[in-house]
């Protein structure tokens, strides 16, 4: 019983298999032409898309940076052209069949270069090559062969033409169809008005690469069969139409919607926002690392694989943020890559709808503080005063967000398109690359002095009614050291009318009773030498002063940013309780509260409102426009090295009572001083404030 | 000492003839066909032969003729007497692989030690074999419910650990497997009736939902029903292959010219769908022939059965037969389209580890069984038989004073 059980076995295989074996001829024998010219028509085909960069928006929600859709030329070298699988093809039935043509594949490829390079002065010229005769004098065995072969598949043999003339065969072959790629590439060029050999080059790059025996076969493969090489960053919109209406003419060039970065405010607030690229090998091995595929790079042809990768892929033609925000902000603003999944044909143009998307998500958009026409309003302000160098933050007292911030010179993504601007603005000393606000520390001149005026107070090495004649010199022993210009001689001054008129002498002494390490540890507390917190990788922090208490006293030997002294503005208009600084919405910066008693902030306080309203003080002059206002201020001039130019300062608040707004002014490499160079400027911007944000700022 | 030598010798001649040189002959057609397509899927022709792929085809090759050989040599007590061994062995392996799965999460089918990656799913395959024989070996469990019952639990076991990993195809190819040697074995037609209907129905009321969506999908789009993304449940690697196998026609566009493969349009190309390569490349001709390749080996398999005196050896060999029969005509039958994609590989063929040597290793064993036919005395006293399939005398092993 047991063996007819086995052969009960053995015949169920039998005709389980005589199933598949009649399936089989059904497939290869009898509808076998019907495939084979589906082998070389319709395909399904999964295309990726670039993952859209979210926006960066100002705090009225204007853009600030967003993604511009333009149209790329790529190609596929496997599909560029059919000469390999031509030459492949007949290299097999060569093989040995001829003593008069023993070529193998290599030679047959070459022979077709040959022929190529002999028509390749009418490639993109002549529209309609007439076919050239390419072997001739085959022997009729041979010739047979290949012209059944090609009449049996003639897909398998684009361009290729058998002839029997008489005694023996040639063979010709169509230009327009074995070199099409070629063609169509030239064609390109001249429509771009390209030089010529332009994007031919790059073709040419891209088969020697292939070609390199040092690289991987793994690579070489990958490079051939579904690298898409770019050819053309943008396409102008009229010969996106051509291709795509005669996409024949085209082969194996492909048009890809790719996006690009773009800031539509142009330079301005270029530094801040920074900029971005594709991804750099360094970025790309960091995806690797993290195991986040680059999915066109990837071979996938079942989209539930992709829908499934989505959330950590990227696309290699993704912008990556490079610098400034668009690098703090990377994992916010960048989105997901999408695809498509289409019917194409054998040159993988594509036929009809996509059958199947999955959309490309966009990146989260994020908001600024910044308020772009303030902002801009400033850096006009700034340039229409001749000021190439400065910088304007404005804070809100309320939360402590940045309302305005300027900086100068603006700089945008144009840089990085243009490799001479590149080159010589990298080499420039100017901090061309550098947000003068946050990112570019210099000396802040007297307007240190409040921080000293706080440190000196709080530590008792001074009152507030404690006086001191300046006599324009600290030590009369040393009459060129340490001099004060700022008032008249032989005046009697407390801190508060030290502070007002700005004398040196008075800062000198509270240095040397302090000591540098008295005056750095007030300035920590206050926020000096270290980021804000609020989220600018690009932050600098300055250089903390080291040494000569004396000159420490008056703001020289070392250097903050503007934002720095803003934030000390800030925490004086707070009486010493003041919020962290925000730009970016959800970040926000560290707070501020310094153990120092209010008391000794109304002192400084008082100060800096008589530096506007007192006869003497820094910034009184009716010229300078800020008398009518109720704005407490320090001004400061730094003299630069090696230079008759100054860095003038300007730090401050408005309203003293119940104050709304805290600022820093810095113009750079000026011939004035902090009060005539930004005390107008200042101004200006109060009277801006008051007119655009209905605040009442006045006396 | 030289006695035994010769003895051994005498040993290691014998029983080449007739159906182990047959086995050994289509296994080594089968081998290099499937090393010839490896090349062409996955090397192409630019890096020569042998490029990365095929090289390491031939390795495991080699790893795999080397225990097919030491397997040949055994004789069959050996594998009786180490069947529950072997079986619990491996499935403490699937228990570790399944512990590793709730702790890390994901697909878990691989063990790596050092450089070396082991899939003990494979080693079920052959483990479950060895043990349902010597379980079967009497036919007295399959007498009585309860008895056959705990056996069809011990074979459900490897089957549900394999599902849970989760490999569904591997998982499946036992059904048939065991189903066979249960018939085989003696079953009673109506139980066996009884047992299909039952386990049928009981899959198909409660394993459906079992299945996750990407297999849901791939039944459904077989089957035509709902309307399934053809991408999501291989709709479009069936459309691909079918293609590549049809434009093949009768010869072929010759070997590393199918540019439908080439192209990337097929899939898995050099793993589950190597079948269409050969379509593609080798034509109708190809396919027939890797076709009758393994109805020779597995006719040979069952003849080998057919011969075998021994119960253990003869369910073994129907096992190991319908095994490799079974996966070979599902795996060309999904590329034909007559079936739903499982993610099955050809036997032999494909490119794989631990599949290609273990599968060797099973062939190994009947070759084992077919070199020394009868190895145990016969209940009623049986010193000589026939083979009807190799028609020569068969030499009992029985020793005069065990009989």
């Amino acid at each position: 019983m047991q063996r007819v059980r086995i052969l009960f076995i053995a015949t169920l295989l039998i005709l389980l298999a005589a199933g598949i074996g009649s399936r089989l001829v059904v497939l290869q024998g009898l509808e076998w032409r019907e495939h084979a010219l589906r082998a070389s028509s319709m395909h399904r085909s999964i295309r990726y898309f670039p993952a859209p960069r979210g926006r960066i928006l100002d705090s009225r929600g204007i853009v600030l940076a967003c993604d511009v859709p333009v149209v790329r030329a790529s190609f596929l070298l496997s599909e560029l052209e059919p000469v390999r699988w031509v030459a492949r093809r007949l290299a097999k039935k060569f093989h040995g069949a001829s003593s008069k043509f023993p070529w193998d594949e290599m030679a047959l490829w070459n022979s077709l270069q040959g022929a190529r390079s002999s028509l390749r002065h009418q490639f993109g010229l002549v529209e309609e090559m007439a076919n050239h005769p390419w072997l001739r004098k085959l022997d009729q065995k041979i010739g047979q062969e290949i012209a059944r072969a090609v009449r049996l598949r003639p897909e398998d043999y684009p361009g290729v033409v058998v002839t029997d003339e008489g005694p023996d065969f040639t063979i010709y072959i169509d230009p327009n169809l074995l070199f099409a790629g070629e063609i169509g590439v030239r064609r390109m060029e001249r429509e771009l008005d390209l030089e010529r050999g332009t994007l031919w080059d790059k073709v040419e790059q891209a088969y020697a690469l292939v070609q390199d025996p040092e690289r991987d076969i793994h690579e070489r493969e990958w490079i051939f069969r579904h690298q898409r090489h770019p050819l053309q960053d943008e396409v102008p919109a009229q010969l996106v139409v051509k291709i795509s209406t005669d996409p024949e003419s085209w082969p194996g060039i492909h048009l890809e919607e790719v996006r690009n970065r773009a800031h539509p405010g142009g330079s301005f607030l270029g530094q801040l926002l920074g900029h971005t690229g594709l991804p750099s090998q360094a970025v790309l091995d960091r995806w690797e690392q993290r195991e986040e595929p680059v999915i066109d790079r990837l071979v996938l042809r079942d989209i539930r694989v992709f829908e499934v990768l989505q959330e950590f892929s990227h696309h290699s033609a993704d912008q990556v943020g490079r610098s400034g925000l668009e690098s703090v902000l990377e994992q916010r603003l960048r989105g997901q890559p999408g695809a498509e999944v289409r019917i194409l044909d054998h040159l993988r143009r594509s036929v009809g709808d996509p059958l199947h998307v999955a959309q490309a998500r966009a990146g989260d958009d994020v908001k600024l503080s910044v308020d772009f026409e303030l902002s801009r309003w400033c850096q006009d302000l700034l340039v229409s005063r001749n000021i190439a160098f400065g910088a304007v933050v404005i804070l809100d007292i309320d939360d402590g967000s940045a309302i305005g911030w300027t900086s100068l010179p603006a700089q945008g993504m144009e840089v990085y398109r243009d490799r001479d601007l590149y080159e010589q603005r990298s080499q420039s000393k100017s901090g061309w690359f550098h947000d003068r606000v946050s990112a570019w520390a210099i000396d802040p001149g007297s307007t240190f002095k409040t921080v000293v005026a706080l440190a000196a107070l709080q530590a008792g090495v001074v009152t507030a009614d404690e006086k001191i004649i300046c006599n324009g010199i600290l030590d009369p022993s040393q009459p060129n050291r340490n001099r004060c210009n700022n008032h008249p001689r032989g005046i009697e001054m407390n801190i508060s009318t030290a502070l007002a008129r700005s004398c040196n002498v008075f800062f000198y002494t509270m240095g040397q009773r302090l000591g540098v390490e008295g005056i750095v540890s007030c300035g920590e507390e206050l926020g000096l030498w270290r980021s804000s917190g609020c989220g600018i990788a690009s932050e600098s922090a300055g250089i903390r002063p080291v040494t000569n208490p004396t000159g420490t006293g008056i703001g020289r030997g070392f250097t903050t940013t503007p934002l720095q002294m803003a934030r000390i503005a800030l925490t004086i208009a707070c009486r010493g309780q003041a919020p962290g600084i925000r730009i970016i919405d959800g970040i926000i910066g560290e707070s501020t509260a310094p153990d120092i008693d209010q008391k000794h902030f109304e002192t400084v306080i008082d100060g800096m409102v008589s530096a506007v309203r007192d006869r003497g003080g820094t910034a009184f002059k009716p010229s300078y426009g800020l008398t009518p206002y109720d704005v407490a201020v320090k001004t400061g001039t730094a003299k630069r090295a090696q230079s008759q130019l100054n860095d003038a300062w300007l730090i401050g608040f408005a309203p003293v009572i119940q104050p709304k707004v805290a600022f820093a002014i810095s113009v750079q490499q000026v011939a004035l001083g902090g009060g005539e160079a930004c005390a107008p400027i200042l101004s200006e911007i109060l009277n801006r404030l008051e007119q655009q944000r209905g605040w009442d700022l006045s006396r | 000492m030289i006695s035994r030598m010769q003895s051994w010798l005498r040993d290691w001649k014998e029983g080449w003839i007739g159906p182990a040189l047959l086995l050994l002959l289509t296994t080594g057609w089968l081998l290099i066909v499937g090393t010839i397509f490896v090349h062409s899927a996955a090397d192409g022709p630019e890096g020569g032969f042998p490029g990365p792929y095929s090289s390491s085809h031939m390795k495991k090759i080699l790893v795999g003729l080397a225990g097919m050989l030491v397997f040949s040599f055994i004789p069959s007590k050996q594998f009786e007497k180490y069947s529950s061994a072997f079986f619990w062995g491996t499935i403490g392996l699937l228990g570790l692989l399944l512990l590793w799965k709730w702790a890390q999460g994901g697909v878990v089918r691989w063990i790596r030690i050092g450089g070396f990656g082991l899939q003990p799913s494979e080693l079920a395959k052959i483990s479950t074999i060895l043990l349902i024989a010597q379980l079967l070996r009497n036919g007295e469990r399959l007498r009585q419910w309860k008895s056959l019952l705990k056996v069809l639990a011990m074979a459900a076991l490897p089957f549900l650990m394999i599902a849970a990993q989760p490999d569904l195809g591997t998982a499946l190819i036992l059904a048939p497997t065991v189903a066979a040697m249960f018939w085989v074995g003696g079953i009673e037609t109506r139980k066996f009736i009884a047992l299909g209907v039952s386990v049928l129905l009981l899959v198909g009321s409660c394993g459906w939902p079992l299945l996750t969506n990407y297999q849901q999908d791939r039944i459904k789009t077989y089957l035509g029903i709902g309307e399934v993304a053809l991408e999501s449940a291989g709709g479009y690697q069936v459309a691909q292959s079918i293609i590549a196998i049809g434009s093949g026609g009768p010869t072929g566009r010759g070997l590393h010219l199918g540019s439908h493969h080439d192209l990337g349009y097929l899939p898995e190309d050099h793993n589950d769908f190597i079948f269409s390569v050969i379509g593609e490349e080798w034509g109708l001709v190809g396919t027939i022939s890797v076709l009758l390749g393994f109805l020779v080996l597995v006719l040979t398999m069952l003849g080998v059965a057919w011969s075998c005196r021994d119960p253990f050896g003869r369910l073994v060999a129907v096992g190991l037969a319908t095994q490799i029969g079974i996966q070979a005509i599902i795996n060309q039958a999904v590329t034909v389209g007559l079936l739903p994609v499982t993610g099955m590989p050809l036997p032999l063929i494909s490119f794989g580890g631990t599949s290609i040597v273990v599968t060797l290793m099973g062939i190994g064993i009947v070759i084992s069984f077919a070199r020394k036919p009868v190895e145990v005395i016969h209940p009623d006293g049986l010193q000589r038989g026939t083979s009807s399939v190799i028609h020569r005398p068969i030499r009992a092993q029985v020793q005069p004073d065990q009989l």
